[in-house]
């Protein structure tokens, strides 16, 4: 199953520990060092779907300074599907940085 | 509560009432968390809000595109008794074959039938239905006074609509939906038409006489059964009211009842039922502006509900 970046770096900030909506947010900006800051309801979207796709679940909620926060954790699943687009994701990343060092060696080799 | 949660929380009636239920006091709290800084919300932040809101209510839509359908099938039988009528009683349009009341008790007192025949299991019976709206397409296309051709496409795309929905499985929604939009387009852009050359037409007419004395080729008289106004009326009440409960009849309702409202109100001043000469415009515009107000409502009330229940317990 393919999963969408943002969708990706939801289950690795829960990879570790549960989080609420605002601690995914950060942690998300700060793994994509700041690259990847999404809205508050497009994360939610995304929540939504892990959720209905049962990668992840909730896990508790709690109130502070009167705002209702809610836990997110990864299931089994969630991790299998993390650790598959992981894989993916690194196998793709060696092809590139192959390809990447042929074409330097190539470019080298013609000046 | 502060401009910025005030503001967030008028965003999020864009979504489905039963998932702010669930879910709009931790959105709020994580939006005022990610916007502490700010007193007042950055206009994406709007955008994403109501954006995903009226995401999730799309995809709560199958039950409206069953509305529509239903719809469609009551508009389609108003077709094909319209063609029955029409070849049977009143010789082919725009030779002025209509008869007066008989033809138009007949259409109103046949709809429920015809809805009965449309929505009829048996599959020969609904083939007959189908030709039935070809038929009828093929009257409507010949002759006329021009003014007419307006009011036909209309007819028309709500025929085409009618013979595609009475194709749909409950579950094959989205070609339902996909054509209803565009059926309602070509309404639209027809209705928009039929106004502008009612405009230009009572600006080029000096003086009026009452309709049911005058052979004015360009007068509806050629589509004039005598419709019973307080009928359609409170044909029009009943399905907003059943509505209310029932999205699906809501939506049907709109579907039926927008057109319907605003060709009954046409047709009825050929007879000079109700309404005083010269305030049909008016009229036509307060109708219309009415139906699609209530279509709006009602498509915005059968997707109250979220796909996917969220139950959660804090």
């Amino acid at each position: 199953m393919s999963i969408s970046e943002l969708e990706f770096l939801v289950l690795v900030s829960l990879a570790a520990q549960r989080r609420h909506g605002y601690g995914i947010l950060r942690d998300i900006e700060a793994i994509s060092d700041g690259v990847v800051r999404p809205q508050v309801a497009t994360l939610y979207r995304q929540l939504d779907r892990l959720d209905g796709q049962g990668l992840i679940v909730e896990a508790g909620g709690e109130v502070v300074d009167g705002r209702f926060r809610r836990y997110y954790q990864l299931t089994d699943r969630g991790a299998d599907v993390l650790d598959a687009a992981v894989t993916s994701r690194s196998r793709t990343n060696a092809v590139a940085k192959r390809r990447r060092a042929t074409r330097a060696a190539a470019v080298e080799g013609a000046t | 509560m502060n401009d910025l949660e005030r503001w967030y929380r008028v965003a999020m009636w864009a979504y489905p009432p039963s998932y702010r239920q669930a879910r709009e006091d931790e959105l709020i709290g994580t939006l005022l968390d990610a916007h502490a800084d700010r007193r007042r919300p950055s206009l994406s932040s709007l955008v994403a809000l109501v954006r995903h809101g009226v995401a999730m209510r799309v995809e709560a839509m199958p039950d409206a595109a069953r509305g529509f359908a239903l719809g469609a099938e009551i508009a389609s039988g108003v077709v094909i008794v319209a063609a029955v009528s029409t070849i049977v009683l009143g010789g082919r349009l725009g030779a002025g074959g209509w008869p007066g009341s008989p033809v138009g008790a007949l259409w109103w007192a046949t709809l429920m039938v015809a809805v009965v025949v449309v929505r009829c299991p048996h599959r020969w019976i609904r083939w007959l239905g189908r030709i039935a709206v070809l038929a009828w397409t093929i009257v409507a296309l010949d002759g006329g006074p021009d003014v007419m051709g307006a009011y036909r496409a209309f007819l028309l795309a709500v025929a085409g609509f009618a013979v595609f929905a009475s194709f749909g499985r409950p579950r094959q929604w989205k070609p339902l939906i996909v054509s209803a939009v565009i059926a309602t387009v070509i309404g639209l852009a027809t209705g928009v038409v039929l106004t502008w050359r009612i405009v230009t037409m009572f600006s080029s007419w000096d003086m009026p006489a009452p309709p049911w004395e005058t052979t004015t080729p360009w007068m509806w008289v050629d589509l004039s059964p005598r419709v019973p106004f307080p009928a359609m009326a409170a044909i029009f009440a009943v399905f907003i009211v059943t509505g209310w409960r029932s999205p699906r009849i809501g939506v049907a309702a709109a579907v039926i009842a927008v057109p319907t409202a605003a060709a009954g109100h046409l047709l009825a001043r050929s007879v000079g039922v109700g309404i005083a000469e010269g305030l049909d415009l008016v009229w036509l515009a307060v109708l219309s502006t009415a139906g699609a107000a209530v279509a709006v409502l009602m498509l915005w009330r059968a997707t109250r509900h979220a796909n996917r229940s969220i139950i959660i317990q804090p």
